[in-house]
């Protein structure tokens, strides 16, 4: 698996035309008190740049309220940026008309968290895989029938005349993320972004899910968002991760690195408190910082962490935002620890 | 040793009636549980797990087709008390829940420390208040929680905040035995750990007894000092963590461990394939079989369950042969 994620490190060459540069992106959402008087801005997202090549995994990891959700519907067109901006294939998001804009996501799948939740349970599946046709000008019957059947026979829901009359509800959790999966690829997107496809699935599920998402990523060259809370099914997935905390991602790193040494505290803590099956767990306590997530309203001055990190620098890193700091050549981090590399 | 024995469950079954037919939820499921032990039950999810535990506790629906068994409780069959004699000596007083999703379920009306206390006024109503709120103060202080929380209201604590509260409920009446019911699946991976760490400080330090319900088998490890792995209403093995993690037995397990993507270790995950049965219309042979690579003909009959070396018990045909002990299921 190792040699398999190293050999889809994009080359140089590829490099030089990322699918999707977000630059300093910022979704801020309003918050008002008796519905008039503006009560201040919830900073769900603050200040986020990165790139993303054709064909490559990415995977986003953080806890609840960090604000990567927002990056992925910030990234889709759900959520307006308050500042920054959006390139796809080299087009500022900010600059397209309506009509241009529906183009583009039809060029992003999304797939939801809670599959049940994300299908709608008045539709029959052959339904539910021609709305987005429908929307999008693909009227041929014949057009419909060869995509839903190509989508269908991807993610392996068959006999696929047994599914298509079938609703929602009659298929079990597993199935319904791949219709999920087939839905987000009837437009034959360049880019997919999966919120959690599998945290709603059982382990045995989980896995087969996981490949079966890789697979079609690979077979089509697309790039993938993967966010996840989990950082040990990123391992099997990505070939890149971000470390979000306190809606700024705070590590950037190739999988294989970042696994192998994680830099900035907080990574670090994920990495810890993640427990493998290993019967050596019974005797050893965890260390885990204590305390909670910033509030994203009024964040902490300087790094967003200090309050829990135990290596926090006085008068450094209450004060100072960190900036990014280049620690190798596939690794960089937003920790004042790094400042001297 | 045979004092050790907190809880002792003997061909426990609990089947649901609907409208199709009775759900077999738990079908036949017995085990042994020493004091000061922690059983982690695992399995996907509507394998019983909970049912079992509303089981053993007598917290039912309306909707039973059957209910029988045994469960020794300090060696006694408490199946035979009346529901209004094991809700008085039984429950909550000696087995504590912390149900699923508890951090949910707390009332936002009514301050912490009043609600942690509750148990305490309905087992003896003549309780004087200060006493009970110095006990709700002991416990505060065991889950990890500061003492000023005590007066706030449920809405002013965080989600991990909420979880060690419902925990201090369960504890609060000093019950032997504490069933937690997914007590960490709802909350951050942060949290998650720190609160693994209390309920591993609990154990070590106040000797409670615990099971745990999770489908998670790496959180599993951390509490766990045996694992029972259920699949479709069945106890299909039951052991020492030690040697499940190191060498499961079950073809169920071996496959559930396999699929478990791990952080430390690089391996090759694999997955199960097929679905669970229906637990209305069950296969009458090994529930498993259907799915199971290493089925022969003998898994058309229900499998016994086999004890193996290092007090490993599993259902599964395949130990019946290699220890010679053939016989008609």
């Amino acid at each position: 698996m190792a040699s398999a994620a190293l050999e889809m490190q994009p080359t140089p060459a590829e490099k030089a035309t990322p699918i999707l540069a977000v630059e300093d992106l910022h979704t801020w959402f309003e918050v008002r008190r008796f519905g008039f008087f503006k009560a201040g801005d919830v900073r769900a997202l603050d200040g986020v740049t990165f790139e993303l090549y054709e064909g490559e995994a990415l995977s986003i990891v953080g806890e609840s309220g960090c604000g990567k959700s927002t990056l992925a519907k910030t990234i889709l067109g759900l959520h307006r940026p308050t500042k920054g901006k959006i390139y796809f294939q080299g087009a500022d998001l900010n600059e397209l008309d309506d009509e241009q804009f529906r183009q583009y996501r039809a060029k992003v799948g999304y797939i939801q968290q809670d599959p049940y939740g994300a299908l709608p349970p008045f539709m029959t599946v052959d339904r539910i895989l021609k709305e987005p046709m429908i929307i999008n000008g693909i009227t041929d019957r014949k057009e419909q029938q060869r995509r839903i059947r190509q989508v269908l026979e991807e993610v392996k829901l068959a006999p696929i005349e047994d599914f298509l009359p079938k609703f929602p509800h009659m298929l079990s959790g597993g199935q319904q993320q791949r219709l999920v999966i087939a839905r987000a690829m009837i437009l034959e997107p360049k880019l997919l972004v999966a919120d959690e496809p599998v945290s709603m699935l059982d382990a045995s599920v989980r896995v087969e899910i996981l490949q079966l998402l890789r697979k079609i990523q690979y077979d089509h060259n697309l790039a993938i968002i993967y966010i996840t809370h989990d950082l040990s099914t990123v391992r099997y997935f990505s070939e890149r991760i971000f470390s979000m905390y306190g809606a700024k991602i705070i590590e950037k790193a190739a999988t294989q690195a970042l696994l192998k040494n994680p830099l900035h505290p907080y990574t670090r803590a994920l990495f810890e408190a993640t427990s493998d099956p290993d019967v050596n767990n019974l005797k050893t306590f965890k260390e885990v910082p204590t305390g909670e997530p910033p509030s994203l309203m009024n964040p902490p001055s300087g790094c967003r962490f200090h309050p829990r990190c135990s290596k926090m620098i006085k008068g450094l890193c209450d004060r100072e935002i960190p900036p990014e700091f280049q620690v190798t050549e596939d690794q960089s981090v937003a920790c004042w620890l790094y400042r001297e590399s | 040793m045979k004092n050790d024995v907190v809880l002792d469950v003997r061909n426990l079954k609990l089947h649901f009636r609907t409208r199709k037919g009775p759900v077999q939820a738990v079908d036949g499921v017995s085990f042994k549980l020493q004091r000061g032990r922690t059983l982690a039950v695992v399995g996907e999810s509507g394998c019983g797990k909970t049912s079992l535990v509303k089981a053993i506790l007598r917290l039912l629906p309306r909707n039973i087709e059957t209910f029988s068994g045994e469960v020794y409780f300090n060696g006694e069959d408490v199946m035979k008390f009346s529901d209004e004699r094991f809700r008085k000596e039984i429950r909550w007083t000696k087995m504590a829940l912390v149900p699923q999703a508890s951090m949910n379920s707390l009332n936002p009306v009514i301050r912490i420390e009043d609600q942690i206390a509750e148990p305490l006024f309905l087992h003896n109503s003549k309780l004087p208040r200060s006493e009970a709120m110095k006990r709700v103060a002991e416990v505060f202080q065991v889950v990890g929680l500061p003492l000023d929380f005590l007066p706030r209201y449920p809405f002013e604590l965080s989600g991990g905040m909420r979880q060690r509260a419902a925990i201090a409920m369960a504890l609060v009446t000093n019950p032997e035995l504490v069933v937690l019911d997914e007590p960490s699946s709802a909350l951050d991976l942060l949290t998650q750990a720190n609160l693994m760490n209390v309920l591993k400080r609990i154990k070590h330090e106040m000797g409670t007894t615990f099971i745990l319900i999770t489908h998670d088998i790496g959180t599993a490890s951390e509490l766990a000092d045996e694992i029972a792995v259920m699949y479709a209403g069945e106890m299909v093995e039951r052991c020492s963590a030690e040697y499940f993690y190191t060498d499961a037995r079950h073809p169920y397990s071996r496959k559930l461990m396999a699929s478990v993507p791990t952080l430390r270790e690089d391996k090759e995950l694999q997955f199960i394939p097929g679905q669970p049965p229906s637990l209305i219309d069950p296969p009458t042979g090994c529930r498993f079989a259907q799915r199971c690579h290493q089925r022969f003909e003998k898994c058309g009959q229900h499998p016994p369950i086999i004890q193996l070396e290092h007090g490993q018990d599993v259902q599964c045909w395949l130990y019946a042969i290699e220890k010679g002990e053939v016989k008609h299921g």
